[in-house]
């Protein structure tokens, strides 16, 4: 029993602490976390987070008394918190991300908030942050990739374990207990790609933070459940991904972190992570050349192979489909120097100087693009290979420049001035109180020296 | 005739608020008073407990109860889930061979908001639309859904339970069909968990995946518009490519006759006995014999059952020690018949398996399967563990004399329904369990067998609420 997958997975996360972290580690985390609560305050500007705060009303009535730092009654069931939370931090498509894994910064971080754990110091959240975030690439690695091709959506089915990991070292859980809360997060584990397109997508990783909490919550009042739910015939690997890809994924548990190799991505532009490198592009040329949209008579971009596929809006109507619509997001970086959350609003979209510019581009896939694969069997769309944008002025020049890495990605990490940027941006597209929410990024910069997170959070949106 | 996912949120959005005939509503009205029994007896369980322990963990600060013994101010899918976790504690719920354990889950979802009432009418005709979901996406997911490792009773209970709320609230087409995308990616529930209190806790999730579905589409959460549909659909996922969509063909007439629904035909098996229906016949068979001996357990010298082939797959406790591996035994269940005669929830603690005159009784219990058992389907390819053929006893006792008793279909099967009386007996078990009055199923059954005139069913309920409040000073943490 002690041998086995699950066993492993919760001793690391029972025995592991801070001192054991590498360098590097807590930076990286305070940054994710950041940019999480970012992504979280925004949430409520788009339609899943308006429903779900709509629901959340519903359900919690209003008992009066103190809020927390999402507006929902104090008293309000930690999984519940936990489900708006997260909902409110992908609704907007702008949270982290990791190849393989999905986007778990925002599940992580909404658990944690969302238990009865107060006060809560830096520390201890950066501490239970950091081995939750290693438990999800470890069990998202152990599934493989075989799991998304069957359809599944890896960060909500996959996420709710690291979920229950960073919970339970909150709730101090026994590796027993905590083998237990992963037997009932196996039990609760679910979220399927055909609901992409679609608000419960961001759903989706509301339930995974809210799995977490709940099960961690459940094996604390004494529930039971398989203890070694990850492995052999017909446990959760076997079922969900025919056995896995990667048995070995957590051979090196410890020793290497994802935190630090790979490293996330913080996304810089609240669009499909398809569009980043060549918006990246545009807005180089742009500054570099001091292009206004009158100079310009051709945007061209060649793409990888596979780069463009989730660009499926070529006339795109509203904000959303803006998202996925490389005519407009190119369009909108030569108008407006920028692309922001403001770039998606349907109004935004619809610009009869947009209009004008969309028809400018000419995007091609191009296996010349992905030279290490070139027909992208294990590339995703926004990784791999460089776009190559030209753009054409009305003098005659040709101005080409090629990204192989966008901004955001571990290669090109976000400075700390594009944080407080995508942080500004968040509070405006949320309608919030600018001054107070930046009190709220600087006091988070401080996050390890924190002695009481949520007293911070809610000091800066009360 | 569009796809799958049209077809079921039209025949919902329908079918919602239709009034059933006598039938129908007698049909519900005997699976909800087994429900109500079985959710009141779940806090005499440690499942029930500890879902009770975590529902008062996360709720507000009234002291109010609801009937089944959890806080007032839970937030609905938290109270359904609680409430179906409860259900199942024992696993003394019904049975629709195939489809799992509906009935419980779709009360606990139906009654989960407290300020929602629920008349009888309104309850019938959203069970009996919830069931024949559950009853057709059960088939429609096929069987390599459960050889895989999944608990149909969770996954394909949600979108029952889905489909329930739906009809309860009146959601239009567009709206069902958004709960049902919804759902889709809320169901999980593995088999590994049988054995634990997880596998109770699945039957609560499944009703709150219900609640949450429905609220989420009535409070405007869209989802993909044909979640069952297609390739990387959910039929396809959770079938692994077996799905039987053909199992709903018939969908529509059932609209227009309505004299096929799943809930008449084949209609709940509903549990007399707490413990696994594939022990019931040789019990019975066993308290036949006995009867015609008129002996007492200790004249009994040998107890030889013949079974038909499967049966005994899932009786894995020759010798168990604990009460839930004794739910799970044949020798112990017969020989606990033969000794108290009869089997109640009292049967089932840890103390009553291992009386020494009880394990000397299973010394003499003897069991074979036997193709001869089952004659239309010998191997028992296409009959369900409890069910199919006929089980025989042989009873001896010490003077000499046997007797011999053949039993053929299951006690609380559709063809042999529970009496009026071991409805009654069955409810007082549960009422004593879950710390009730006993005495109260007299109340309970005189209103809930008049399901159809009951105005308010929460509020007829409330003489269930327990009286005193389990002092949390027992909560862990």
């Amino acid at each position: 029993m002690t041998d086995s997958l699950t066993a492993r997975l919760a001793d690391f996360v029972v025995e592991t602490s801070r001192e054991d972290f590498p360098d590097g580690i807590e930076d990286t985390v305070v940054r994710l976390i950041i940019d999480t609560v970012g992504v979280i305050l925004a949430g409520r500007s788009g339609g899943a987070g308006e429903n779900i705060l709509r629901y959340a009303d519903a359900v919690c009535g209003d008992p009066g008394g103190r809020t927390n730092w999402l507006g929902m009654p104090a008293s309000a069931p930690p999984e519940l918190v936990a489900l708006v939370s997260s909902t409110l931090g992908h609704a907007l498509d702008f949270d982290d991300e990791l190849a393989g894994t999905g986007h778990p910064a925002s599940i992580l971080t909404s658990a944690m908030l969302a238990l009865p754990v107060r006060p809560l110091s830096g520390e201890r959240l950066i501490e239970a942050f950091a081995i939750g975030y290693e438990a999800n690439v470890r069990v998202a690695h152990l599934v493989g990739h075989r799991h998304y091709r069957k359809g599944w959506h890896t960060t909500s089915t996959i996420g709710g374990f690291g979920a229950v990991a960073a919970a339970a070292k909150l709730l101090n859980l026994d590796a027993t207990q905590l083998r237990t809360a992963f037997g009932i997060v196996g039990s609760l584990a679910s979220g399927i790609q055909r609901n992409f397109g679609s608000m419960t997508k961001p759903l989706h990783s509301g339930l995974a933070a809210r799995n977490g909490v709940l099960a961690a919550q459940l094996a604390a009042a004494g529930f039971t459940a398989a203890q070694d739910i990850l492995d052999g015939p017909r446990g959760f690997v076997d079922i969900y991904a025919d056995g896995g890809d990667h048995p070995d994924a957590l051979d090196d548990l410890g020793r290497s972190w994802a935190l630090l190799d790979p490293g996330p991505t913080l996304k810089k532009y609240p669009c499909c992570y398809a569009t980043h490198r060549p918006i990246d592009a545009v807005l180089r040329l742009r500054a570099e050349h001091n292009l206004t949209p009158a100079d310009v008579v051709a945007v061209i971009d060649r793409a990888p192979t596979f780069g463009l596929t989730p660009l499926i809006h070529h006339d795109p109507k509203t904000g959303l489909q803006g998202k996925f619509s490389l005519e407009y997001v190119v369009a909108a970086a030569l108008l407006d120097g920028e692309i922001t959350l403001g770039s998606f609003t349907d109004e935004a979209v619809n610009r009869p100087e947009i209009r004008a510019l969309m028809p400018l581009l000419d995007a091609k896939e191009d296996p010349r693009c992905r030279p290490e694969d070139p027909t992208a069997a294990d590339s995703s769309a926004g990784t791999g290979g460089f776009h190559e944008v030209t753009i054409r002025t009305t003098d005659g020049r040709e101005l080409t420049t090629r990204v192989e890495y966008p901004s955001g990605s571990p290669k090109h990490p976000l400075s700390w001035d594009d944080s407080r940027a995508k942080f500004r941006d968040c509070l405006r597209a949320a309608g919030r109180d600018e001054a107070r929410g930046m009190a709220l990024f600087d006091a988070l910069c401080g996050l390890p020296d924190l002695t009481d997170v949520h007293a911070t959070l809610e000091s800066a949106v009360a | 005739m569009g796809g799958i996912t049209d077809r079921l949120a039209e025949f919902v959005a329908t079918n919602a608020g239709r009034q059933f005939g006598e039938e129908h509503a007698a049909a519900v009205a005997a699976v909800v008073i087994d429900s109500v029994g079985v959710i009141v007896a779940g806090a005499g369980s440690d499942a029930g407990t500890a879902a009770l322990r975590y529902a008062r963990s996360v709720a507000g600060s009234s002291a109010e109860l609801r009937w089944w013994g959890g806080p007032a101010d839970l937030p609905p899918p938290i109270a359904a889930m609680t409430a179906g976790t409860l259900a199942h504690a024992l696993d003394f719920d019904d049975a629709l061979p195939g489809a799992g354990h509906p009935s419980a889950i779709l009360l606990s979802a139906l009654l989960a908001d407290r300020h929602i009432p629920v008349s009888g009418p309104a309850l019938i005709s959203a069970f009996v639309i919830g069931y024949e979901v559950n009853a057709r996406l059960a088939k429609a997911v096929g069987h390599r859904h459960y050889l895989h490792g999944w608990h149909t009773t969770a996954t394909i209970g949600s979108f029952g339970a889905t489909a329930a709320v739906c009809a309860l609230l009146g959601l239009d087409q567009p709206a069902v069909q958004a709960a049902f995308g919804i759902a889709g990616s809320l169901t999980g529930g593995l088999q590994r968990n049988f054995g634990t209190m997880t596998k109770p806790l699945h039957s609560g999730l499944a009703a709150s995946n219900g609640v949450l579905a429905a609220s989420l589409a009535r409070h405007g959460m869209t989802s993909a518009e044909a979640i069952f549909d297609g390739p990387r659909a959910y039929l396809d996922i959770y079938s692994l490519g077996a799905a039987r969509p053909e199992a709903l063909d018939d969908l529509d007439d059932l609209s227009k006759a309505g004299d096929r629904w799943a809930i008449i035909s084949p209609g709940s098996t509903v549990k007399k006995y707490p413990c696994a229906l594939e022990t019931y016949r040789a019990v019975e068979a066993a308290m036949r014999a006995q009867a015609e001996l008129g002996v007492p357990a200790e004249q009994v010298a040998a107890v030889e059952c013949a079974v038909p082939p499967g049966t005994m797959g899932p009786l894995r406790y020759d010798r168990p020690t604990t009460e839930l591996e004794a739910k799970f035994s044949m020798p112990y269940t017969v020989a606990a018949a033969l000794l108290d005669g009869g089997l109640t929830l009292g049967s089932f603690t840890d103390a009553a398996v291992g009386r020494p005159a009880v394990r000397a009784l299973m010394e003499v219990v003897s069991v074979r399967e036997d193709v001869a058992c089952r004659p239309e389907d010998p191997e028992g390819r296409n009959s369900s563990a409890s069910s199919g053929g006929f089980v025989d006893v042989v009873l001896r006792a010490r003077d000499g004399r046997s007797a011999r008793a053949r039993v053929v279909e299951v006690s609380g099967s559709p063809a042999r329904p529970l009496t009026e009386p071991e409805q009654r007996t069955k409810l007082t078990d549960c009422l004593r369990t879950g710390g009730r009055d006993p005495a109260l199923a007299d109340e309970v059954l005189a209103r809930l067998r008049r399901l159809d005139q009951v105005d308010d069913l929460d509020q007829a309920l409330t003489i269930l609420t327990p009286t005193t409040v389990t002092p949390t000073s027992e909560e862990p943490q």
